[in-house]
């Protein structure tokens, strides 16, 4: 128990620390949101068709916006890190490896969280759909959970490429292999929020499956951080 | 340090697997065609079948070898774990290669298009890209590319039971699993087991010879680094 | 001059596609929603007919092809794995071999 407050306490200060950098430069929020409008405006020119209802594909259109936008941030987060060789400071500190991995975490997945915000709304608009709140409530649990693994994912593999070189291309490359199922999951259970007749049973299939996705990522993440991390 | 070894000669096991793999490779291949049976509605486009299904078994033999090479790297930072790792990545992208070309080929005639996003095509498909992920990784990734690679590949391999049911509920087209039902005809069906065990030793005897290959680079590695106290220029 | 003439026949290529393009009389409007497109059978215009027994397209790829082809790219690839492990093998024997004898160069000059 004392060894979870600890790991806790360690990740809500590094958690603390990204977002009062982020709150004084707002760099990542702003990058990372932008980029993330453009990926939909984009999507919108390249696919819809604006007398059509467009669920499906507001759908792919959202998911592939946050898979974007996320390795921007991703990227960037972690290259604070290097900056000063403040992951080497991380790393001597008494902090248990796992904070470092969940405060890292927390930190991603509330700046996604922020992006979505923007991003949501653009969907909506742009793919001429509607939301009651039985579907809102519902979009907010496939969002949090796709987020929340997606950041797993990345977080993990993020810390690994710090020393790497070409890491920025490289991001890109190993991350997305790897949250096919995020994707996949998370575009089918919004389709069947978005859709006329929304499926429920669609939608608690896919959430179970995200939820299980993001419960074995983290056990993996968790083991593998600091063998990743340390020379 | 110095090696002193002689040049190391290949071992006449190795050779024997060569052989041996030669053999039962071109056995399998007359036994498709002129054993087996031609099947019934699919006709001879289904002789691709008894390379692609042993080649889709090693590729996840390879992928398991590779997870247990990965883990152990990432245990124990023995180089002789990263050179498993290694080796079996490229086979298990080699073995993914051919099942991604014949796959689609035999599609083609029996579903009418060559990719229908079916559930075994498209979890090996994001299983082959990602190990392509690793080898690029340990390509490009400079002196800690061995730790992001094993580490990427441990994720590979956990995912792709994640990607295969995900795909299986999201769409399904592939043929029912008739090899594990039993419904081969005894010509086919010892035609296929017998490939299987071609390609088992097949996969035996590139893993022995690629794991050669890694440990004599090691060696050479070393050579140089002493090559480099002698202040010898290379 | 062969620079200029090229790019304006270029040019009057390009105008005469968007030309004949802009001509066309087909309505985009009746184009179908992202979930009919997704189907594989397209839709049958009015008063068509379809021809009785098998689908035509699935007739016209030759299966002896497909299987000479699959068969072909296997052994292609395991020739062509063979040929590296066995390049590697040898270019990995000869820089053995260089570097030891400049090492044992440097040895007996020092």
């Amino acid at each position: 128990m004392n060894e979870v407050a600890t790991i806790l306490k360690g990740a809500f200060a590094i958690a603390q620390k990204d977002w009062q950098t982020e709150f004084r430069s707002k760099e990542i929020l702003l990058t990372m949101g932008f980029f993330g409008l453009l990926i939909v405006l984009i999507s919108a020119f390249a696919f819809y068709r604006g007398d059509l209802p467009a669920y499906a594909l507001a759908a792919g259109s959202l998911w592939v916006a946050i898979a974007y936008s996320g390795t921007l941030g991703l990227g960037r987060a972690f290259e604070r890190e290097r900056e000063g060789d403040c992951i080497r400071a991380l790393l001597l500190s008494p902090m248990p490896r796992q904070a470092i991995f969940l405060g890292k975490l927390l930190g991603i997945v509330s700046f996604m969280f922020v992006v979505e915000l923007v991003v949501v709304p653009a969907v909506v608009i742009f793919f001429n759909q509607s939301l009651e709140f039985t579907q809102l409530w519902r979009l907010g649990v496939i969002m949090g959970l796709g987020t929340f693994g997606y950041g797993v994912v990345g977080t993990a593999l993020a810390a690994s490429l710090l020393r790497a070189r070409t890491r920025d291309v490289l991001l890109a490359i190993v991350i997305y292999p790897v949250i096919v199922p995020v994707i996949m999951g998370g575009v089918k259970a919004t389709t069947a929020i978005l859709q006329p007749e929304m499926s429920v049973s669609d939608f608690e299939l896919w959430a179970r499956i995200l939820f299980t996705f993001d419960v074995v990522f983290i056990v993996v993440s968790f083991w593998i951080f600091e063998p990743l991390l340390i020379d | 340090m110095q090696s002193t070894k002689p040049e190391s000669r290949t071992p006449i096991g190795l050779w024997l697997c060569v052989a041996l793999s030669i053999g039962m490779l071109g056995r399998g291949f007359w036994m498709a065609f002129y054993y087996a049976p031609t099947e019934k509605v699919m006709g001879f486009v289904q002789k691709i079948f008894y390379f692609h299904v042993p080649a889709a078994w090693i590729m996840f033999l390879a992928t398991f070898v590779c997870a247990v090479g990965s883990i152990g790297y990432l245990i124990t930072r023995k180089d002789k774990w990263d050179v498993i790792g290694d080796a079996a990545v490229e086979l298990a992208v080699l073995f993914g290669a051919m099942v991604l070309i014949t796959g689609p080929l035999w599609g083609r005639k029996a579903w009418g298009a060559y990719w229908v996003w079916d559930v075994r095509l498209t979890s090996s498909l994001v299983l082959v890209l990602t190990l392509v992920a690793c080898k690029i990784v340990r390509g490009y990734a400079g002196p800690s590319s061995k730790q992001i690679a094993s580490g990427l590949a441990v994720f590979a391999v956990v995912n792709s039971v994640f990607v295969y049911y995900s795909v299986d509920i999201w769409k399904g087209t592939h043929p029912p699993k008739i090899v594990a039902k039993g419904d081969l005809a005894p010509q086919m069906s010892e035609t296929l087991w017998f490939c299987v065990a071609a390609f088992i030793v097949l996969f035996v005897t590139l893993m022995w010879s690629r794991i050669r290959l890694g440990h004599r680079r090691g060696e050479l590695d070393s050579l140089y680094h002493h090559a480099a106290e002698l202040g010898v220029e290379s | 001059m062969m620079m200029r003439l090229l790019f304006i026949f270029l040019i009057c290529l390009q105008a005469k596609a968007t030309w004949a393009q802009t001509s066309t009389t087909a309505t985009t409007s009746q184009s179908p929603t992202i979930e009919e497109s997704m189907t594989s059978k397209p839709k049958a215009p009015p008063g068509f007919e379809p021809i009785a027994g098998k689908d035509k397209r699935a007739e016209r790829v030759n299966a002896n092809v497909l299987v000479a082809v699959s068969y072909g790219s296997i052994f292609t690839l395991l020739i062509g794995y063979l040929f590296f492990l066995v390049r590697e093998h040898r270019r990995i024997s000869e820089e053995r071999e260089f570097l030891r004898n400049k090492i044992e160069t440097q040895k007996s000059s020092s």
